[in-house]
């Protein structure tokens, strides 16, 4: 077990409660994603393993010992990409990852080979002598990165990394930590982006208001629930009277309007994208686009908690 | 070393820094400069009291005293004698005199309470005396009566006062004393630098100083490196300050230049361990932290005497310890100590109270930040 939180509540000064019983673990050489809307506490609970905030209680494991401040030995084994770009402006990209991993790597001629591997990592090597200031904020959120993880270490945090970067930012960055994870390190991934998570975690933890509300992977926790498909079609005279129509059809359990889109949902292990085809036809209802999607993590988070995970 | 070298760094970077330890002391001292200029040329000053122990009664000193006059005929100095060295110091301290001389084991030792003008007269008129006193002794056994009026005689020259109001002639100018309240002022900014060190190692300070404390590295060694680094840095700006002051302003410090930097060493120790105790226990944003330091480092400087001498010995009245625990005040006495005892004691004693009481100060910073966990970041 590579971290462990067993029952950690967190109240902030305010009276916030950000963790409340929160209780997951975190195997060798897995991505471990933690996804859960804006506020559910996932950076807290980061930040609490990370030994550098208080808690009222529970216990946390690093490397199955205790965590605390001054466990410099585990401290060694961790890399963190904190949710914020933390940087030393008075630096250049070379002299900063080499500050942050000499923090860490004392022996000059490794460190070097580290920096350099780090910066090409995040495809900096070219921006080497530029001073932060003069970065976008994709490569400074590719600095970012490669500042925490220079050191290879055992275990890479990743608080929230591809928050306001370009989509190809976003793909190199998840390339990269996949390339992290088969290199082996293991790591904890946090984001509010369902698809991130279900792209590259082997294992998830869904978390609200500071506490795990589902736990598994991507397809145990899609199995966990009764839906099991979405069929969206946009209509081009929507009438009330059809939702009770198609609501009709064996295993659909819910039909609503999302604009002139009729949406049918449909229990586990039911294909309806036929029925719903022939009654169309039937009527003679006039429609533009059909799809049906699968279950994404977002199902899963409205039919626990009866709210979208992005609001 | 190397993270020494790359702090180093760090703080030059920062204009911000650079402006406050190199140029802004540099402006003050130009402006002091200009503004002593012009008071320093004052040629009359009030009589000084002084007062003569009576168990010395010397009766070349107090002929040499009592004669002394200003050019215009004023009596220099006003003797009280036939007091004894308890009944002197009282009267010292309830300031009705300005200064008491008595001679112990054949040498003249005087004692003042503040620094001032007087204070200095004083201090060059002894000087001048004993130099007069050592002269003559070498010139041969002469009648001890007749000696006492060549002296005074000698001593109405006035040289001593000459030195002191000679604005053309720095070399000795009395308002020396101004310019180390300024190096010791800019000691206690090095408070600043402390809250910078400490913004950079408290997590919830900043997120790069997250980054910091997550690392496997010891606060105390870290700690230590960033106080090295600050202290490197402000002690050459206070060094191209002393070196300003006397190479291009031409103040002239009579002291021996290496005990003044010593002094000034020790004071940058202290400032900057004062800032690092206090924004280490204070919870507070850097700014509001910088705020705070400007207060205690005026606030201190001021209890210290640094504009206006009175206002040390009120502090230290009211508030005894006030004596060991106020940096500044520890700095500037260090300082006046320096100009008016040739005896380097007091000196000594100021600086060891300063050192161990930076030591202190840092070390409880340490106790504070090892290990600290967080409320929020
Ligand atoms: N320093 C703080 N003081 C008081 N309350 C805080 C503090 N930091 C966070 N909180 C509160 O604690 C809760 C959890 O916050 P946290 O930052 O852990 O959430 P998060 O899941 O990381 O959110 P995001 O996706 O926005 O980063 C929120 O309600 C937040 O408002
Ligand atoms: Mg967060």
């Amino acid at each position: 077990m590579v971290v462990k939180l067993e029952n950690v509540t967190k109240t902030y000064k305010k009276g916030v409660r950000a963790l409340d019983n929160l209780s997951f673990e975190v195997r060798d050489g897995e991505i471990f994603g933690l996804l859960g809307p804006n506020g559910s506490g996932k950076t807290t609970s980061i930040n609490c393993l990370l030994g550098l905030l208080k808690y009222e209680s529970g216990n946390i494991e690093v490397f199955g010992e205790p965590m605390s401040a001054n466990r410099y030995d585990l401290k060694a084994e961790i890399g963190f990409v904190p949710q914020n770009v933390a940087v030393y402006t008075e630096l250049t990209v070379y002299e900063n990852v080499d500050y942050f991993c000499g923090l860490y790597v004392k022996e000059k001629e490794k460190r070097r080979r580290l920096v350099e591997e780090a910066l090409n990592f995040v495809s900096l090597l070219e921006y080497r002598n530029v001073y932060p200031r003069k970065l976008s904020v994709g490569l400074l959120r590719r600095l970012n990165i490669a500042c925490g993880i220079a050191h290879k270490p055992r275990l890479i945090i990743f608080d929230e990394p591809t928050v306001g970067v370009d989509p190809q930012t976003r793909n190199r960055v998840l390339e990269g930590i996949k390339r992290l994870n088969r290199e082996g390190a293991t790591v904890i991934y946090t984001s509010h982006y369902m698809e991130e998570v279900e792209q590259i975690c082997d294992y998830i933890v869904i978390m609200d208001k500071g506490k795990v509300i589902a736990h598994g992977t991507n397809e145990e926790l899609k199995a966990s629930i009764r839906h099991g498909e979405t069929i969206e079609v946009q209509l081009l005279e929507p009438k009330k009277e059809y939702l009770e129509l198609f609501g009709k059809i064996h295993n659909v359990y819910s039909t609503y309007y999302k604009d002139d889109i009729l949406v049918i949902k449909s229990e586990k292990g039911s294909t309806n994208i036929p029925n719903v085809l022939e009654i169309l036809k039937d009527k003679g209802i006039k429609y533009g686009l059909l799809f049906s999607e699968i279950p994404t993590l977002n199902d899963v988070f409205l039919e626990i908690t009866g709210k979208e995970l992005r609001d | 070393m190397r993270l020494f070298a790359i702090r180093l760094k760090m703080l030059l970077k920062s204009r911000a820094n650079v402006f406050w330890t190199f140029i802004y002391p540099l402006l003050l001292g130009l402006f002091f400069y200009m503004g002593f200029g012009n008071l320093s040329s004052r040629s009359s000053f009030a009589t000084v009291h002084v007062s003569v122990a009576s168990d010395m009664a010397d009766p070349v000193l107090l002929e040499a005293f009592t004669s002394a006059e200003y050019d215009d005929g004023k009596k220099v100095f006003q003797v009280h004698a036939k007091l004894s060295r308890e009944e002197l110091e009282a009267v010292l301290q309830e300031e009705r005199i300005t200064g008491y001389v008595y001679r112990e084991g054949g040498e003249i030792t005087y004692r003042i309470r503040t620094n001032g003008i007087g204070e200095s007269i004083i201090k060059s008129f002894l000087d001048e005396f004993i130099q007069m006193e050592h002269l003559f002794q070498e010139l041969g056994q002469l009648d001890p009566d007749v000696r006492a009026g060549m002296l005074a005689d000698l001593m109405k020259d006035n040289r001593y006062l000459q030195e002191i109001n000679t604005a053309t002639n720095p070399d000795y100018n009395n308002f020396v004393i101004y310019f180390y309240a300024l190096i010791a002022m800019t000691c206690m900014f090095g408070s600043f630098w402390g809250v910078s060190l400490v913004g950079d190692l408290q997590a919830d300070n900043s997120y790069r100083a997250l980054r910091t404390a997550i690392a496997p590295e010891s606060k105390l060694k870290l700690l230590t490196i960033y106080f090295l680094a600050a202290l490197a840095l402000h002690f050459s700006g206070n060094l191209l300050l002393i070196f300003y002051l006397k190479y291009i302003l031409d103040v002239e410090f009579s002291q021996n230049l290496l005990l003044i930097i010593l002094a000034s060493f020790v004071g940058c120790v202290a400032g900057i361990a004062m800032g690092t105790f206090l924004a280490g226990i204070i919870r507070a944003p850097e700014r509001k932290k910088e705020g705070i330091m400007v207060v205690v480092s005026l606030f201190s400087s001021a209890l210290s005497g640094l504009m206006m001498v009175k206002v040390k010995y009120w502090a230290e009245t009211y508030f005894p310890p006030l004596r060991f625990i106020n940096p500044a005040g520890l700095v500037t006495d260090s300082f006046f100590s320096l100009y008016y005892f040739s005896d380097l004691s007091r000196y000594i004693r100021d600086l060891l109270t300063l050192s161990v009481l930076s030591i202190l100060l840092v070390f409880g910073t340490y106790l504070k930040m090892r290990g600290e966990k967080y409320d929020s970041v």
